[in-house]
């Protein structure tokens, strides 16, 4: 199921987005970016489910969109299947890239439009990329995908308008219609975080079945490191636009290296006994600074209970580097820090 | 430990023009001095319609058609709109909303719109009150300066700290928290929470705290109040509820069954098949039959009542009670 | 959505189905027309004094004699006289017919009108008996003409000699203007001139026609009594028939009214829609001459423009369109820059949609509702304000519409003089029809917007 072969490979990418200038800095010639991702570089591997995890802010969402091409590259390269997707540029090659790369978004009731019955959403992609005019062929792979995302029966869901779904079978609905263009990456924004808990593994296990029955690829985009460890093959740390951590989930969780991560998986509330009096101990300072001025050298300084001068004085961000097999992370210190966790 | 809050029998059903939505269908709790109680269930069960019964503020079309809330002895149910508001309201409970970050006006300074929610509830010199809403605002941990500062100045995590602070301010002796950590980032989140510790500790309040996540509740709860489709399916403590032996209700089993740990390798998320029932017309006899793994023909027939199964350990559900 | 689904839903909602009822019937109206009035002709001779001349002036509806103590005389024609001919000499014959006529009014009416079309020469006779046994007569009159010629008398100038010398028996007072008419129906008393009693019974007119000539010919002749009260509506200071005005009218109001609206409302919607999308430059270019269309008056350039052509109702639409559609720009625009940061229309760009699609498909249905509310609040707008242009002379002389007949009641004084029948229908016709097309309007709204459906 899950090869080596690298389906998607971003390298190095950046998105700045421009910022208002007051008159004297326009005067002065100064620009003011909001860095909002910033150098980030990770491959996925076909058949895999990767998931982009941080908090708001963090990039991962640009990061998404910029693969979705719903945002231009400030600088940077996206290779999918070989190709570098930024130097697609007829229309037929842009419109080929989408049909093979979809989205699934965090709001399901907003995504599609509330006046299109759900046969009109699922047709959609198949008129806008004319794979077939007749309406039964239509009607044929609109019934197979509401199938694939155990909608069934077919008919009953049809004809009826998004208003009249629950949240969880709007999502099916949203699943179905990436399905129906035969995708290889689908990029998974949050896709259950405003769905009843009690549906949203539901609606997990039917995007891996989906996964594994169309030999698909997943981009699954969130905050919530626990449905991430469930779902994901491999996690990747965001931290104001770029990654701290990048390895599998069990590594991340049990054998997290960055300060950012062990601060995340401190905060994550767990439904143990016996807490309710505790006040637990988060390992981080301050809050997120804004993308607009991050911070100098390592950008997560500033907020690390363990930062040493050596840390922002005179150099740059740290890049990944691999500690064992498959686990990076971008830290001066790791080594040291783990050194005084351990004897701790 | 005494009682502050007793709540017997309570009904709040909405009149629409479809029919009748019986929101809340004969709820009976109560809450102890000091303790925060957990509030938990999915969309539509009821809970953010109690806490806003608990003020008797339910929105419209709702009503309060039967039942008792007492507070510090006194049955408000049947106060007056005005009496409510002097005495009770902010005074005596007061609630953080649900999103209620997103609601501070944005073109008001936090000072002046904290003064202009104190100055409204008693009366008192503008000096006076600026030192007390100084004192509150140092309490959740944020700086004075804060106050100069207009709402799109501030993270969500200030927000909300704002909020909490002017849910406190008149120092009342409950709090409906309603969602308070949904909307933020997890390290807020958890800072938010340790905050909230904090002040039942130091202020010792009553909490009454609403969520849908059972693992927040996990770590704010002293004992967890479990609502499915308008009524209590279980009422247990924290180590009853999350403990070794684990919940009792099927309902509670599956919600918990459903919510991943991180720190555990989970193989299978579990989920409960269906959704919640719609409340025009409730399933006769256990609401939660229809989804329910273990029910049987007495579940469809007989709505179980509300029992003590073991000291302090309440729940609704035929399977349950042991003879 | 399927037609077939359409019309169940549409049936479903009340408003829609009124609205559908009165648009029904005035389709009807304006097909059936023809068969409606009195004056099949009243469009396109509205201005034709000769097609009116035989009515009052002012007069109020028939049906009012039902609410008043006086019963007025309603305006009658007599077509079908019986001439019974007899050849005197081999030039000269003598038609003659009498006409009985049973007055049973308290108010005579305005005037007798006898007419008819002729070639050749002869004389006009007309007797009348009365029901006292007193005669008047009335008309002796000659006529000639080689060629074809239409005749016409009418009493009151006609009779006015001799039955001044009628009244003059009875009621001894220097002239003063005498009201032939009134003195005709009237009980021959002392008071016959200044204080008329009617006289009530049947009236003998007979009719001579002698012809002086071999080969005189008489066609069409007919009596018409101009009533004191006339038509199912009543008639305007230029004694035009309002029924048939109004009826004749009907599918001006709704040409105008439909054409004008939904063109321009159909333009307006895109173009904000269009400058939303796109944003930046093109929407700031798009705004730009959006305001240069806004802030040239209308009026004028449509004088400037009569100057050059001749005034045409079809003229009249285009500019009306070309300046109307301004109407719904801005609210369209700032209800597409929201849609158009809605989630689903980025999914559909995720999918490759193109911009047209994401336009049409997406964002100009949900202003749909819109568009129709606008559309039946700017049908009254299109028909008042071809009436104010017409009513500078700029409008199409060769046809009638409701608004003008509001603006002629309006400058002809019917306010002031109390001619409600004259100022009340066209404004309830316009009102209708404006009712007509927002009932229309919501019922497709409850439609199309699919939320606000019951099912």
């Amino acid at each position: 199921m899950m090869n080596d072969e690298i389906i998607l490979s971003v390298k190095n990418i950046k998105k700045w987005f421009p910022l208002r200038r007051s008159v004297t800095e326009v005067f002065k010639g100064k620009k003011r970016w909001v860095k909002a991702v910033d150098g980030v570089t990770f491959n996925i591997k076909k058949g895999e489910i990767f998931a982009l995890i941080g908090e708001s802010g963090c990039g991962k969402t640009t990061t998404g969109r910029l693969i979705m091409k719903l945002e231009e590259l400030t600088s940077g390269q996206i290779i999918f299947k070989g190709a570098d997707t930024s130097t697609l540029s007829s229309s037929t090659e842009i419109k080929k890239y989408r049909e093979e790369v979809q989205m699934v978004f965090q709001d399901p009731y907003a995504s599609m439009n509330p006046r299109f019955r759900v046969r009109d959403v699922l047709y959609e992609p198949l008129i806008i990329h004319k794979k077939t005019k007749d309406s039964r062929e239509m009607e044929k792979i609109a019934r197979r995908a509401l199938e694939e995302v155990k909608l069934t029966p077919p008919e009953e869901f049809l004809d009826r308008f998004p208003h009249m779904l629950s949240g969880g079978q709007r999502q099916r609905v949203a699943t179905a219609r990436t399905l129906v263009l035969s995708p290889d990456l689908i990029i998974a924004d949050e896709p259950v975080s405003m769905i009843d808990l009690s549906t949203r593994a539901e609606i997990l296990h039917m995007m891996k079945e989906v996964q594994v029955n169309l030999n698909l690829t997943y981009l699954y985009i969130t905050h919530d490191l626990s449905t991430a460890r469930y779902f994901c093959d491999r996690i990747a740390v965001m931290y104001l636009g770029r990654i701290v951590e990048l390895g599998t989930s069990d590594e991340i969780i049990e054998n997290p290296l960055h300060p950012y991560t062990k601060a995340l998986i401190a905060a994550v509330p767990e439904p143990i006994a016996g807490k309710e009096n505790i006040i637990k101990d988060i390992p981080i300072k301050g809050e997120i600074p804004s993308a607009a001025n991050i911070p100098k050298g390592c950008r997560f300084h500033n907020r690390c209970i363990y930062s040493k001068p050596s840390c922002y004085e005179n150099v740059d961000d740290p890049e990944l580097v691999e500690e064992s097999n498959g686990h990076y992370v971008a830290c001066y210190r790791y080594k040291e820090i783990n050194q005084e966790s351990q004897n701790i | 430990m005494s009682e502050v809050l007793t709540v017997n029998n309570l009904k709040l059903y909405y009149f629409t023009r479809k029919g009748v939505v019986k929101a809340l269908d004969d709820v009976s709790f109560s809450l102890k001095e000091g303790e925060t109680l957990g509030l938990v269930g999915e969309s539509g069960c009821g809970k953010t319609t109690l806490g806003m019964g608990l003020l008797r503020m339910p929105s419209p079309p709702g009503k309060i058609v039967d039942g008792e809330i007492i507070i510090d002895n006194e049955n408000i149910i049947h106060l007056k709109e005005n009496e409510l508001r002097k005495r009770i309201r902010w005074n005596k409970i007061s609630m953080i909303f649900q999103g209620a970050m997103n609601s501070l006006t944005p073109v008001y300074s936090i000072k002046k719109q904290m003064l202009e929610t104190l100055l409204n509830h008693r009366e008192m010199e503008e000096e006076q009150a600026l030192e007390i809403i100084k004192k509150y605002i140092n309490y959740v941990g944020l700086s004075e300066d804060v106050l100069k500062r207009y709402p799109h100045e501030l993270s969500g995590g200030m927000k909300q700290r704002v909020v909490i602070a002017t849910a406190l301010f008149l120092e009342p002796k409950i709090v409906i928290a309603d969602e308070p950590t949904t909307a933020l980032d997890v390290v807020v989140q958890a800072q938010i929470i340790n905050l909230l510790k904090k002040l039942k500790h130091d202020l010792n309040l009553s909490f009454i705290f609403i969520t849908h996540d059972l693992a927040t509740e996990a770590e704010v709860a002293d004992r967890i109040m479990v609502m499915y489709a308008g009524k209590i399916a279980e009422i247990g403590t924290n180590n009853q509820i999350y403990g070794k032996q684990g919940p009792s209700h099927p309902y509670t089993k599956g919600l918990l069954g459903a919510t991943p740990k991180l720190r555990e390798k989970v193989e299978e998320l579990a989920f409960i098949p269906g959704t919640p029932p719609d409340l025009l017309n409730p399933p006769t006899g256990c609401r939660f039959h229809e989804r329910c793994p273990v029910a049987f023909d007495k579940c469809i027939l007989n709505e179980p009542p509300l029992k003590e199964i073991e000291p302090e350990h309440f729940v609704a559900c035929w399977r349950c009670y042991d003879e | 959505m399927q037609l077939a689904d359409f019309w169940k839903e549409f049936k479903q909602v009340k408003f829609g189905i009124i609205g559908l009822i009165f648009l029904v019937i005035f389709i009807l109206i304006t097909i059936f027309e023809h068969f409606l009035i009195p004056f099949p002709e009243a469009s396109t001779r509205w201005r034709d004094i000769t097609y009116w001349e035989d009515n009052p002036r002012n007069a109020p509806p028939v049906w009012i004699n039902w609410f008043t103590e006086k019963d007025y005389t309603p305006t009658t024609y007599m077509n079908n006289l019986e001439f019974e001919e007899k050849t005197i000499s081999p030039t000269m014959s003598v038609s003659t017919a009498i006409l009985e006529y049973d007055y049973n009014y308290d108010v005579p009416p305005i005037d007798l009108i006898y007419r008819g079309r002729f070639k050749g020469s002869f004389t006009l006779n007309i007797v009348l008996e009365r029901p006292d046994g007193n005669t008047i007569n009335l008309v002796n009159k000659n006529f000639s003409s080689p060629t074809w010629k239409d005749f016409r008398i009418a009493i009151s100038n006609e009779a006015k000699n001799s039955v001044q010398s009628f009244a003059k028996r009875f009621q001894n007072i220097s002239s003063q203007t005498i009201k032939v008419n009134s003195i005709i129906f009237s009980e021959a008393n002392k008071e016959i001139i200044t204080n008329p009693v009617p006289l009530k019974g049947t009236y003998k007119f007979n009719i001579n026609i002698i012809k002086t000539s071999a080969d005189t010919v008489i066609e069409e002749p007919r009596l018409i009594f101009s009533g004191a009260v006339s038509g199912i509506l009543g008639t305007d200071n230029a004694k035009r028939d309002i029924w048939s005005g109004l009826i004749a009218g009907t599918k001006w109001a709704l040409f105008i009214g439909l054409l004008t609206s939904a063109i321009s409302i159909s333009v307006g919607v895109i173009y904000g829609v269009v400058s939303a999308y796109y944003g930046g430059l093109v929407d700031s270019i798009m705004q730009r001459i959006w305001e240069i269309f806004m802030n040239i008056p209308l009026l004028p350039v449509l004088i400037v423009l009569s100057a050059i052509f001749k005034p045409s109702i079809w003229s009249l639409i285009t500019m009306m369109c070309l300046f109307f559609w301004v109407g719904p720009v801005k609210t369209v625009r700032s209800m597409a820059l929201q849609i158009k940061e809605e989630t689903y229309v980025e999914a559909a760009k995720a999918l490759g949609a193109s911009n047209g699609r994401i336009i049409f498909k997406h964002m100009v249905p949900i202003l749909i509702p819109y568009a129709f509310a606008s559309m039946a609040l700017n049908v009254p707008s299109a028909i008042l304000y071809e009436a104010t242009v017409s009513l500078l002379g700029l409008g199409d002389a060769t046809i009638v519409t409701w608004g003008q007949i509001l603006h002629d009641a309006m400058n002809g004084g019917a306010v002031t003089n109390g001619l409600w029948w004259w100022v009340v229908p066209p404004g309830i016709s316009i009102a209708l029809i404006g009712m007509t097309f927002a009932f229309i309007g919501f019922a497709m709204d409850t439609i199309l917007n699919p939320k606000l459906r019951t099912r």
